[in-house]
């Protein structure tokens, strides 16, 4: 599938800093790609380049195969942006705000008052339509922001930290409209400090730091490159230390071993079959075993393993 | 673009500022304000019908340019700093609205309350003014120069606006307003089309009023020219001037605005040089012996090579400011120099090559127009030996200026460029002030060597030789000096290698 954004050897330098280097991305239609890592790392820088906010060092950014440096009025067709901070025209009404960003964004006169009515209805501000922005609750405003995003129907969204200072029910408005867009063919850029924003709703996650993708893919790509040793908890009933050590510690493919009360966590270097052996054995000892599984990994976990520990 | 009332955001502004209500009270206050000079008007031409319209005209149109421009320099003065701060204009910036358009919507839309003022007491300051008998061709003459030179300013004071970071910097607007006021010290020089610049001789003298100012009569290659006609065409071209550099930086930050390119540069050097001998007054340089012969008010031609210098040294300044490199192109610049894969005289690279070319084309004028006068005029009187002298000597001192302020670019401080030109001034304030001390405890002459690190010294010795030439030309070779160091300086900063940034440090 070909890439919406493409970027190419994207590099900036603010005075003497390296704010990214060398970043190489290509994220194809209808992906949430998450951009992860601590503040300062680059994402913010990225998803203004990426957007024509900020003009690169070197490298450069396509969107739909426009380059957005080089031909920007064109590829703003393409993009929408949602900064993190950000405020309104206060002395508009929802509507005549959004009416605005339709003809900046040179929609067609016809289509403007219907498409400005959709969007009202997905960012569920219908009874606000007439109200004036001054009124609005600071989440009502965020959801008009991704109004204001999604008003020209861009084929990519990039929200740079879009959830911040909002309360989880409207976290959770958000997760559910960016899934309904992503269903629409809507490719979406969002970057987060906040590693559970992006669990289990984000398709594919890059995460950077020090201005560099240290590794980009899905998160089951990600963890499968990263988890060549499986997590793996062990519980039992009544007394099974003893033997739950023997068989363990005489495993060539366990290390790590951690056993308190009447749990164990353990990695193994070894296949599936391995661990059922293991399994296998621990009965066979005598060990009255309650769970034995795989601690699945979070993107925090994978975040945690991949940046050293400098983060947060 | 040319559609203006459609422009998305002039219709932002016109729904924000002048909503139903808003608009009722500024009309029924604009009219109650109108009624009250009436009465004043009246009062002061008792049973004289003809001179109170008169009078209330007068008045209104005042009222009206006092309204509109320090109302448009105010709200443009503030229009793109306030976006900024709001965080709003980063949205501004990623609409497909060009450049063109958004400097159109902020220069329209912003001062709306001002234009719907002024067009609700038009037609009574219209009526006022026809029934006073004013001529219609002043009447409306008056609507478009007020309209022109708002325009004018306007542009002006958005420019400002863009190039500050604080919306309280919009005061930066109105001081261009009165900066304005400036112009019209040029209604007593060779050079009277200046003056056009301020809008009050073209007013005048289009309803001729009988004052000085409104008979300054200003020529262009010595035709004579109505002060309205040179008004609404210097507001014109200077407008487009500040259009290019708008349009060219509207969409940047701070940091990456540079007004011109370096061939703009060029172009506003010979620009502003046509001009200069555009408007010089030909009937006004006089050789030494006729000068003599004449009443005062004429110059003769080493005084007009003086102002010729002085003009292109306030250019050779501003246009060195308005080219200063931004930091990371610069950068850019020195890394691709530095491999071979740019030239030294690129236009992202230092500015000072450019001003060569900026200086040449200022004295190629200055001789242009020696040589053209020269059937009145010996050539030897226009000095232009000792003015090409003076020509190296500002171009060195200026270039040493751009270039500490280009160092001060490169430095981390905060606001550079303002503090870079501090510095300059405090430090030829000091220079001028210890020579000023020398002068009054030991010879003349030391503190005429004091004055040479400055280079206004070249000013007097135009009029009154007093300093050999070898003299300047060893203060030329210092600043050379001064220069390379600098230039040092600059290539140090640049060398730096870049550090990668550090988590958690944003």
């Amino acid at each position: 599938m070909s890439a919406v954004i493409s970027i190419t050897n994207l590099r900036k330098e603010f005075d003497d800093l390296v704010a990214v280097q060398g970043l190489d991305l290509a994220i194809p239609q209808g992906e949430i790609y998450g951009l992860i890592g601590p503040n300062g790392a680059g994402k913010t820088t990225t998803i203004r380049m990426a957007c024509g906010l900020l003009d690169p060092t070197d490298g450069h950014v396509t969107v739909s195969d426009v380059d957005v440096h080089h031909d920007p009025e064109r590829a703003q067709q393409f993009i929408g942006y949602l900064s993190d901070f950000f405020t309104v025209y206060e002395d508009l009404k929802v509507w005549e705000y959004l009416d605005f960003f339709a003809h900046a964004y040179k929609m067609p006169q016809a289509e403007i008052p219907a498409r400005i009515d959709e969007v009202i209805r997905q960012v569920e501000l219908e009874v606000k339509r007439d109200a004036m922005i001054k009124g609005l609750s600071r989440g009502m405003k965020q959801r008009l922001g991704i109004a204001r995003a999604i008003i020209h129907k861009p084929r990519v969204l990039l929200l740079d930290e879009p959830a911040s200072g909002l309360d989880p029910k409207a976290r959770l408005d958000l997760r559910n409209l960016l899934r309904s867009l992503r269903d629409e063919g809507t490719t979406v850029l969002i970057s987060s400090h906040i590693l559970t924003e992006l669990e289990g709703f984000c398709t594919s996650i890059g995460i950077m730091e020090k201005g560099q993708m240290i590794r980009s893919g899905t998160i089951a790509e990600i963890s499968a490159a990263e988890t060549l040793l499986r997590v793996v908890r062990l519980g039992w009933v009544g007394q099974g230390a003893a033997a739950v050590r023997s068989v363990l510690e005489g495993n060539p493919h366990v290390s790590g071993l951690m056993v308190q009360d009447a749990q164990a966590v353990f990695k193994s270097a070894g296949s599936e079959e391995e661990l059922a052996d293991i399994l296998a054995r621990l009965v066979a000892a005598g060990v009255k075993v309650v769970n034995f599984g795989e601690v699945k990994q979070t993107v925090e976990d994978l975040y945690l393993k991949l940046s050293h520990n400098e983060v947060m | 673009m040319l559609r203006f009332w459609r422009n998305p955001l002039l219709i932002l502004h016109v729904r924000s500022d002048l909503r139903p209500a808003r608009a009722v009270m500024a009309a029924a206050v604009a009219l109650i304000v109108c009624a009250l000079i009436a009465m004043g008007c009246w009062s002061g031409n008792p049973g004289n019908a003809k001179g109170f319209w008169a009078d209330f005209y007068a008045w209104l149109l005042g009222c009206q340019f006092v309204l509109l421009s320090v109302w448009s320099a105010g709200t443009c003065g503030q229009a793109v700093a306030r976006e900024r701060e709001l965080k709003t204009f980063d949205f501004l910036k990623t609409t497909r609205l060009t450049a063109a358009e958004l400097m159109v919507g902020k220069l329209l839309g912003a001062p709306i309350v001002a234009y719907f003022i002024v067009a609700c007491t038009l037609p009574i300051s219209i009526i006022a003014g026809l029934i006073g008998g004013i001529q219609p061709v002043a009447v409306l003459g008056s609507i478009v120069l007020l309209l022109a030179f708002n325009l004018f300013y306007s542009l002006a004071a958005l420019l400002a606006s863009m190039l500050v970071e604080k919306s309280s910097s919009g005061a930066l607007g109105l001081l261009g307003l009165l900066g304005n006021l400036l112009f019209l010290a040029f209604a007593d020089s060779p050079f009277k089309g200046f003056a056009a610049i301020s809008v009050l001789p073209a007013v005048l003298s289009l309803h001729h009023v009988d004052v000085n100012m409104g008979h300054i009569h200003p020529t262009v290659f010595g035709v004579e020219v109505p002060c309205v006609i040179l008004s609404l065409v210097l507001y014109t071209l200077l407008g487009a001037w500040l259009v290019l550099m708008i349009v060219r930086n509207f969409k940047r930050d701070i940091p990456q605005i540079q007004l011109l390119s370096r061939w703009q540069c060029l172009g506003l050097v010979a620009f502003w040089n046509l001009l200069f001998y555009a408007f010089l007054d030909t009937k006004m340089p006089r050789t030494l012996p006729s000068l003599r012969a004449y009443s005062e008010g004429y110059y003769y031609p080493a005084q007009i090579a003086l102002f010729a210098i002085a003009w292109n040294a306030v250019f050779l300044f501003l246009i060195g400011v308005a080219a200063l490199s931004p930091h990371e192109k610069l950068k850019v610049w020195w890394r691709k120099w530095k491999s071979g894969a740019s030239s030294y005289l690129s236009p992202d690279g230092l500015p000072w090559p450019w001003r060569v070319p900026a200086a040449a084309i200022g004295y190629g004028m200055l001789a242009a127009e020696a040589l053209g006068m020269r059937s009145a005029i010996p050539l030897g009187e226009w000095r232009l030996g000792f003015a090409a002298l003076a020509f190296c000597a500002f171009l060195v001192f200026t270039a040493r200026d751009i270039l500490f302020l280009q160092w001060c670019l490169l430095t981390r401080m905060k606001h550079p460029l303002m503090k870079g030109i501090l510095i300059l001034i405090l430090y030829n304030a000091a220079v001028s002030l210890v020579a000023l001390v020398i002068s009054v405890i030991a010879a003349p002459a030391t503190a005429k060597m004091m004055r040479l690190l400055t280079p206004y010294v070249l000013m007097s010795e135009m009029e009154k030789p007093d300093i050999p030439p070898a003299f300047i030309l060893v203060a030329i070779v210092l600043q050379v000096g001064v220069c390379v160091l600098i230039h040092l300086a600059i290539q140090r900063r640049l060398s730096r290698p870049a550090h990668i940034s550090v988590p958690g440090a944003a």
